[in-house]
């Protein structure tokens, strides 16, 4: 595989990365919470993971690999259930994090694990009895882990980019300098906490931490920790600058909110991230080399939703700070990493700080369907998993049929235990055997998100679009009291964005709205287009679905951008049809002036409801949206 | 081990609420809100080390205090009452008064039903065919203090039960053939960050107090943050005889405290103050005035002083009131603020 464009010492670099990250989750794996590996299944993952493996080894550390889908109960100590009933006596069954003693559990698909299994981790991760290998597959549009989850897990990995790492094909364990780094294991994991940090690296570390936006004080804290394996690893008593760039690198930068101005190229991209509406949608344009390193600092993200009560203070500070350790710290960090792939993280970094809204992605709306809800009836269940209630009564009436016969054969099988019950003068045990367990069968009620889909061009006037977003405010503390989530998608311009992504939070979603400017084209396609893609997610996540089109209607954009009503209408119908067939409610809110036919054509083709809004006052507008909510 | 509360840097508010719970219970739970790993459960964890040690009857699931005469549970409760069998004197007479550490229960996020309320004892149901009630962590953290980090994203059904135990002080469990009441009287602790999701206003009215955490913004507090959390976690026990005095004074304050709290006067002008405060916020009900008096006289009991005055309620006006506000869910000034501008105004 030739890369003639990336600079070989990058990859060098990255691959470096990856199997120190490798020796220190072997080497002091509690220490550092844990790894989140962002990756796509493939060869490189493999590799990566064969290597954690082979480390594991040498230093007979335990790993275990477990599924999203495994029961939150078998991570902690319990009951053995169909063994305590065969016995008829406790039979108590250790759990896995337990039984790793201090190992490294690797946990495939993490993102779409449910809250109820990643809770009992975050108890162990802050005792730090265990090391979380947390593999993340989402896909960039796509909820990661939950926040509270990341906070945690001191290292992170990014192997999605290809094409500045390892060719496919190579073992790592087979590299030199895994070789030597593995040779190094069993001395690193002796030494690494006699480490001494100088007093200048820790600042260093701290105010790089600042810089990159994190607030919380856990990361600095891996970082230390990392310097010292780092230190260790390379078979050194003293911390050198290579350590603390590669702990900026494997912890800070993963978990970075912001990238200082200094680091140039990504500002271009994140800029245009989150204005593309004004400067038109080059995102995915390669970042120009021009003259950033004259461009201003990005201005305080004001359009994100999350910046709310924290204002982005770090970023005063590094323009407060006179020393520069801290800057040249993360410039070395940065330096090592291929242009591109700094544009990448810098609209990551931006994704994740909007992810961290709603904070729970699939696992929380997954854990949802258990355990909430009425019961309906009982449900045969040998083995009732965590959450699920035993129905006692059905599990007896299961039984009773077959008592007589049990005792009977029981008394065959196993004297001793039934005439000790009788000399013990105790009653006759119910007979009950896994098969004939029962669990109360519940009513799932499901999540409910509505998607608001507003239209902000040029020809929703200034005081219809002002009307559009009093309604949407009053549908806002409806939502609010129903405990539904909201989502916000605005089109206007060259394209459509997402506002805000499905929160519970209305501090967020009244400031989305209210920063909503006006004006420009009106690429309707491209607003139904997102709005399809997020019901889709929230599908996948058991949600069911309520999308809100505020419009008049009148496409004149295509999806890609390009002028021409009649493709614009045609594309905008398309895209309703497929509405129509995803989202559970459909809405559509006329904002015209009078009832605009373009926009009943679109109500038509959503199969939704068609609501004109002449001269309407929000408020009933928000209550004529109410209603035909519950109308269905 | 857990890192000692008096090493904690730069949350005083976070460190007073707690406090002022500890020194009355009745002030109602303490809600932390802020940012990630700003040592929220650090905080909460490291409180039951400086927590004079609870007496109680040796062997009882619930800790039931062994001079009391309310809230028992039922065994403790039988024999009390004025006809006990035999049988319960006699089990009584055995029952010794025990020293022991006040109970600092995490209910996680996953928890179930079973497991927060007790339930069904499937071991003796199994093995002994015996009907037991076995207790959850409602149970477990009578008399001490449930701590529910990132209470926001807790589950609506477990809100709900907690909302009605937090209430009335007493766990009911009447399921799979149970009939089961028991005391569960404890200090809520919730913690969380409101941008990820926002609080049922109910279970926001059931917690006393609201404080507040930040990062530390000035760079030397966050340096000592992450020096002392390393110092702490090289050499555990160092670290803790260094701060060994501090933490023994911190305990001696709060035995004071707790026996001046009944000696704390709050004059009058003070509380017209305070009702004229609440007013003005249009906080629902008289619950803010009568958390800020309760907060206000722990907070003077923590000083070791039997009068209340102005500035300690000025010190406690917002965390005791900034959840109150009644709510226009829109409206999104920052309570904090509101508060801090009548108070300033109202106790100038």
């Amino acid at each position: 595989m030739a890369q003639p464009a990336e600079p070989r010492g990058s990859i060098k670099t990255r691959t470096e990365d990856a199997i120190l990250a490798a020796a220190a989750v072997v080497v002091a794996g509690p220490a550092l919470g844990g790894l989140w590996l962002r990756s796509w299944h493939g060869p490189r993952r493999d590799a990566f993971l064969q290597l954690v493996d082979h480390y594991a080894r040498v230093l007979s550390v335990r790993t275990h690999r477990i599924a999203p889908h495994t029961d939150p109960e078998q991570l902690l100590a319990g009951i053995e259930l169909s063994e305590t009933l065969r016995a008829g006596r406790m039979v108590r069954r250790a759990g896995l994090i337990e039984n790793l003693q201090g190992g490294l559990l690797v946990l495939a698909m993490a993102e779409r694990a449910p809250l109820g299994l990643l809770a009992p981790m975050i108890q162990a991760l802050d005792a730090q009895r265990v090391c979380l290998l947390a593999m993340d597959e989402s896909l960039p549009d796509e909820a990661s882990l939950p926040a509270l989850l990341l906070d945690r897990l001191g290292l992170g990995l990014d192997l999605r980019d290809e094409q500045a790492l390892w060719p496919a094909n190579s073992d790592l364990r087979e590299t030199e300098f895994a070789q030597v780094i593995a040779g190094r294991l069993s001395a690193a994991a002796q030494a690494w906490r006699q480490i001494v940090i100088p007093p200048e690296a820790t600042k260093a570390l701290v105010e790089a931490a600042a810089q990159l936006g994190i607030l919380s004080a856990r990361p600095s804290l891996y970082a230390l920790r990392l310097v010292k394996v780092l230190a260790a690893v390379a078979g050194r008593t003293a911390v050198e600058a290579d350590d603390l760039a590669i702990a900026v690198r494997l912890v800070l930068l993963p978990q970075a909110r912001q990238l200082p101005a200094s680091a140039a190229p990504e500002d271009d991209e994140m800029q245009s991230a989150e204005e593309d509406t004004r400067e038109n949608d080059d995102a995915q344009a390669v970042p120009q080399n021009e003259d950033e390193a004259n461009r201003p600092p990005p201005p305080p993200p004001e359009s994100e939703q999350d910046s709310v009560t924290n204002p982005p203070e770090p970023e005063d500070e590094s323009s407060a700070i006179p020393d520069g350790a801290a800057e040249r710290l993360v410039a070395a960090a940065l330096a090592a990493l291929p242009k591109h792939l700094l544009a990448q993280l810098a609209a990551s970094s931006a994704a994740s700080r909007s992810k961290a809204v709603g904070a729970t992605g699939a696992g929380a709306q997954a854990m949802k369907g258990r355990g909430r809800g009425r019961s309906i009836g009982a449900l045969p269940r040998r083995k009732p998993r965590s959450g699920e209630r035993l129905h006692l009564l059905a599990s007896i009436r299961a039984a009773a049929p077959f008592q007589k016969l049990r005792r009977v054969s029981e008394e065959n099988t196993d004297l001793g235990n039934t005439s000790r019950q009788a000399a013990a003068g105790l009653p006759h045990r119910i007979h009950l055997r896994p098969n004939d367990l029962h669990v109360h069968r519940e009513k799932k009620r499901r999540g409910n998100t509505t998607v608001f889909v507003v239209d902000a061009s040029g020809s929703m006037a200034l005081q219809r679009l002002s009307e559009a977003k009093g309604a949407i405010e009053i549908l806002l503390a409806d939502c609010y009291v129903r405990r539904d989530r909201v989502a916000m998608i605005a089109f206007r311009g060259k394209g459509a964005e997402v506002l805000l992504d499905p929160t519970r939070s209305l501090v967020a979603a009244k400031r989305s709205l209210t920063a909503l400017p006006g004006g420009g084209g009106s690429p309707v396609a491209a607003g139904l287009s997102l709005a399809a893609q997020m019901v889709e997610q929230l599908k996948r996540m058991g949600d069911s679905t309520v999308v809100v089109v505020l419009t008049d209607g009148r496409a004149n954009l295509t999806r890609d951008g390009q002028p021409g009503r009649q493709q614009a209408a045609l594309e905008a119908q398309q895209m309703a049809r497929l509405l129509a067939v995803s989202a559970d409610k459909r809405l559509l809110i006329d904002t015209s002036m009078r009832p605009e036919p373009a926009a009943q054509a679109l109500a038509a083709a959503m199969r939704g409801m068609y609501m004109p809004m002449p001269f309407a006052q929000a408020r009933e507008m928000g209550q004529a949206i109410i209603a035909a909510q519950s109308k269905g | 081990m857990n890192y000692p509360f008096s090493a904690l840097v730069g949350q005083h508010e976070m460190q007073l609420g707690l406090l002022i719970a500890t020194v009355d219970p009745l002030v109602g739970g303490v809600l932390i809100l802020g940012d990630r790993g700003t040592g929220k459960s650090t905080a909460v964890r490291a409180l039951a080390a400086v927590l004079p040690d609870l007496e109680t009857l040796e062997g009882c699931p619930y800790r039931c205090a062994p001079g009391a005469t309310a809230g028992l549970c039922a065994a403790c409760g039988a024999t009390k009452t004025a006809n006990p069998t035999a049988e319960k004197v006699a089990a009584k007479a055995k029952k010794k008064t025990v020293h022991i550490p006040v109970p600092v229960v995490d209910l996680p996020l996953g928890a179930t039903e079973d497991r927060i309320l007790g339930a069904l004892d499937l071991e003796k149901l199994m093995t002994q065919a015996q009907k037991a009630f076995e207790p959850g962590l409602l149970a477990k953290a009578n008399r001490g203090f449930l701590y529910i980090d990132e209470i926001n994203l807790l589950e609506d059904h477990l809100v709900d039960l907690l909302i009605d135990v937090a209430a009335s002080g007493e766990n009911r469990i009447e399921r799979e053939g149970l009939s089961v009441v028991h005391p569960a009287r404890f200090v809520l602790v919730g913690s969380g960050n409101p941008e990820e999701g926002e609080l049922r206003p109910q279970l926001l009215d059931r917690f006393g107090l609201a404080v507040e955490v930040r990062t530390p913004k000035d760079l030397d507090q966050r340096m000592q943050v992450v020096l002392r959390r390393e110092a702490f976690e090289r050499n555990p026990q160092d670290f803790m005889s260094e701060y060994a005095d501090a933490q023994e004074a911190l305990r001696g304050q709060i035995v004071s405290a707790k026996k001046l709290l009944s000696k704390v006067v709050l004059a009058e002008d003070l509380l017209r103050k305070i009702a004229d405060l609440c007013m003005r916020l249009g906080t629902d009900g008289l619950r803010g005035e009568l958390s800020l008096m309760r907060a206000a006289k722990a907070a003077a009991a923590l000083r070791g002083v039997k009068k209340v005055s102005l500035d300690i309620v000025r010190e406690v006006a917002p965390m005791a009131l900034r959840h109150r506000l009644r709510r226009d869910p829109l409206d999104d000034t920052d309570a904090t603020v509101r508060v801090q501008r009548l108070v300033d105004e109202v106790l100038a």
